[in-house]
């Protein structure tokens, strides 16, 4: 079930009663919380539901077993065996035949006759989102940073908990579980916060990012015959679609955390403002960047090992990242080239106006995008040169041109201005963005229900 | 709760009510000083020369030359993707206002499959018979959605200026030449039957009110005639049922005269609408 879909607005409400009617009952409505979460999960594809429990059941046996273990060695031989797990689902499902393919066409390359067949294998939905949830919570425990908990309800809900399951934010327990395992209550504003969020998110995701795709798409499926301004205007544009597609999700997933009092971390704070990488990095997907920086580049020694182990550590943290997104070779350029960024940052220290970096680092990410949304590496180096052979101004279709301009000057005056303004405006500032945002969902927004594109991850 | 259900209630009435006059105010100035040809339309239905048809008969027929040069009252009302499904309502709207009146009608459309997209509906917001063929209600909850289309961008974007410059400048690339030529071959229609029953019907559609159809086949780009291997069983229909149509690929216009293979540039149309108004009934 995706949330710009009528399903879900049929789901939405029945889930709001019946869970503020067992507001008295924290164990009903913890219970109410995963059978949705399920439901709303099975929606897609009941056969994967058995996996998602699968996982909770393992890391939360695990969790316990850890904690009670005295033996530090059988710890860490359970924690290995449980993120050998954890991952071993990940890598069959998402990279089995990335690496099949790539045996085969190292094989090819060799001239060794030898092909592999390639696995008829359907990604589950969310299973790079809820895997990071579950392995944090593990290595949490055994660092004893966070107590197990003895609620496999509560700790299947912190996993499965629907606004968060299919595309994050990826939460760690230990903000989460006292949520979930402590009385809630009604709080008017935060709930009236909620609703203004989800407005945002709405807006981003139906008004900005379902209309810019719509020339986005074209442009990737005829990319050699537009025009390269067309390639180039496209560039732009998916940078803003990416943005809002993702980010629109991640602020109905935080309106409705707010509306049901389990609010969730903010994952985006106007990423393209970021004057370098390791700003934009605190900015864009926090969650993701922030466990990866807990989880992956700390462990591995961060930069308290000198500054070639240092650098080892930022590139091979960035190219996980990018495989994290897909397997491909793309999205491992992708991050690949933000490791790269990342590093080159360190040695360059030129001083230039803030309007200029920011500049600069939107180039750049911009130019980054390009791998992560081609449909091959052929595709990106086409694309690359093509926008330098810009030599008149033709797009495919003007009109749609200009209000696809015209949306992303709003969002740039939206993030200037009104960033967050349903914690910072009056009751009444507030009701007036919020019909102004609705304004122009009905009047701009692309009411196909396009999927949102972090799903696929 | 009671608070946050009510602010629910507030903002879904704010969006209502705020809709409603917005709808009315764009409707009410596009509809009253858009130079948008199908806004032109709705304030001056009366013309003598209609023309009708998806992009090939919007890209052939110049309308600014027709009115200025060859003196006659024409608008064409054609549009990019424009099916048979979008031609008949226009009709009715044409019938409903005109007598004696010629229809030009590009037949390319008619074999596309039926457009649920739904963004037609707008341009004729004023116009109940061609608000009859969209399934959808939806519009009719939120008015506003009405201007959700490029037809909406479209009014505003030639509020001051009329939509007759539109055509292509450009000229078909010596690269896309060379592809059309090598292509393989393919049908024009592929429902031959739902096909000859449309032109019956608009044919039929026409005469009952007193008005002429005029069928035309648009120019493709020479090279990629040769692909459609029903053009001549086409022509032949028209031949027997002796309905009045124009091949304007007989014309043999030169290759520099296309923007793309399908689509004719200024250079073009200019020449072909010279020939369809000169010679409006030859065969």
């Amino acid at each position: 079930m995706v949330f710009n879909s009528v399903a879900f607005f049929i789901f939405l409400p029945i889930f709001f009663i019946i869970y503020f009617m067992l507001m008295k009952n924290l164990k009903l409505q913890n219970i109410f919380i995963l059978i949705s979460s399920f439901f709303f999960y099975a929606y897609w594809d009941v056969r994967f539901l058995f996996l998602l429990i699968l996982t909770t059941v393992l890391d939360y046996f695990f969790a316990l077993r850890i904690h009670s273990e005295q033996s530090q060695q059988k710890r860490k031989m359970l924690l290995v065996t449980i993120i050998c797990i954890n991952l071993g689902f990940l890598a069959f499902f998402k990279y089995t035949n990335f690496f099949l393919n790539s045996f085969n066409d190292f094989f090819t390359a060799s001239g060794i006759p030898l092909q592999i067949h390639l696995l008829n294998i359907i990604l589950p939905a969310g299973i790079s989102f809820y895997t990071f949830h579950s392995l944090s919570y593990t290595i949490d425990v055994y660092h004893r940073k966070v107590e197990p908990t003895r609620n496999y309800v509560a700790y299947a809900s912190f996993v499965a908990f629907f606004p968060q399951l299919v595309a994050g934010p990826i939460s760690r327990a230990r903000d989460m579980l006292p949520k979930l395992l402590t009385q809630r209550y009604i709080d008017k504003d935060r709930m009236i916060m909620g609703m203004s969020q989800i407005v945002v998110g709405f807006f981003k995701k139906v008004a900005i990012a379902d209309t810019l795709a719509v020339m986005v798409d074209f442009t990737y499926s005829n990319l050699y015959v537009v025009s390269p301004f067309q390639i180039l205007f496209s560039l732009f544009l998916y940078s803003v679609q990416i943005y809002c597609d993702f980010s629109g999700y991640t602020d109905i997933a935080l309106g409705l955390g707010k509306i049901f009092g389990i609010e969730l971390k903010i994952n985006f704070n106007r990423p393209y403002f970021a004057k370098n990488f390791s700003d934009f990095w605190e900015r864009w997907h926090i969650s993701l960047s922030s466990w990866l920086r807990d989880y992956l580049y700390i462990p591995m020694g961060g930069n308290r090992k000198g500054k070639f182990r240092m650098n080892q550590n930022l590139m091979v943290t960035m190219l996980l990242g990018g495989l994290w997104h897909g397997a491909s070779y793309n999205f491992i350029i992708w991050g690949g080239l933000h490791g790269l960024f990342l590093i080159l940052q360190r040695y360059i220290k030129i001083r230039v106006p803030n309007i200029i970096a920011i500049l600069v680092t939107f180039t750049l990410t911009t130019l980054t995008w390009v791998f992560f949304r081609s449909h091959s590496l052929a595709d990106s180096m086409y694309i690359l040169k093509s926008i330098f052979h810009v030599h008149n101004f033709a797009v495919a279709d003007t009109f749609l041109s200009v209000k696809a301009l015209y949306l992303a000057f709003v969002l740039f005056i939206f993030d200037l201005f009104f960033y967050r303004y349903f914690e910072k405006k009056g009751k009444y500032t507030t009701l007036l963005i919020d019909l102004i945002l609705v304004l122009h969902i009905i009047l701009f927004g692309t009411f196909t229900g396009g999927g949102f594109i972090y799903f696929q991850f | 709760m009671k608070q946050f259900l009510l602010r629910i209630f507030y903002l879904f009435l704010a969006v209502w009510v705020c809709q409603y006059l917005l709808f009315i105010a764009f409707k009410h100035t596009l509809d009253n000083h858009s130079q948008f040809r199908y806004s032109r339309f709705f304030r001056q239905p009366e013309h003598k020369y209609f023309v009708l048809g998806n992009s090939r008969a919007m890209n052939t027929v110049n309308e600014k030359l027709a009115r200025e040069t060859l003196g006659l009252d024409l608008i064409n009302l054609g549009f990019n993707g424009m099916t048979a499904n979008y031609i008949f309502p226009v009709i009715d709207e044409i019938n409903k206002h005109n007598k004696g009146s010629e229809i030009f009608i590009e037949i390319t459309a008619f074999d596309a499959p039926k457009d649920d997209d739904q963004d037609y509906s707008f341009f004729i917001s004023n116009s109940e018979s061609f608000k009859k063929i969209i399934p959808s209600k939806k519009y009719d909850v939120l008015p506003l959605l009405r201007l959700n289309s490029i037809f909406f961008l479209r009014s505003m974007y030639f509020y001051n200026k009329p939509d007759d410059h539109s055509i292509s400048s450009r000229i078909i690339s010596s690269e896309t030449g060379k592809k059309v030529a090598s292509g393989g071959v393919m049908p024009m229609i592929t429902d031959k039957k739902a096909f000859e029953q449309m032109i019956d019907s608009i044919q039929q559609l026409c005469s009952s009110h007193g008005n002429t159809a005029h069928f035309f086949l648009a120019p493709y780009y020479p090279p990629s005639l040769k692909r459609f291997n029903d053009y001549n069983e086409i022509t032949a229909f028209f031949d027997q049922k002796k309905y009045v149509f124009t091949d304007l690929n007989k014309s043999e216009l030169d290759n520099n005269m296309f923007a793309d293979r399908v689509h004719t540039n200024i250079s073009g149309a200019n020449a072909m609408t010279t020939v369809m108004f000169q010679r409006p009934s030859t065969n």
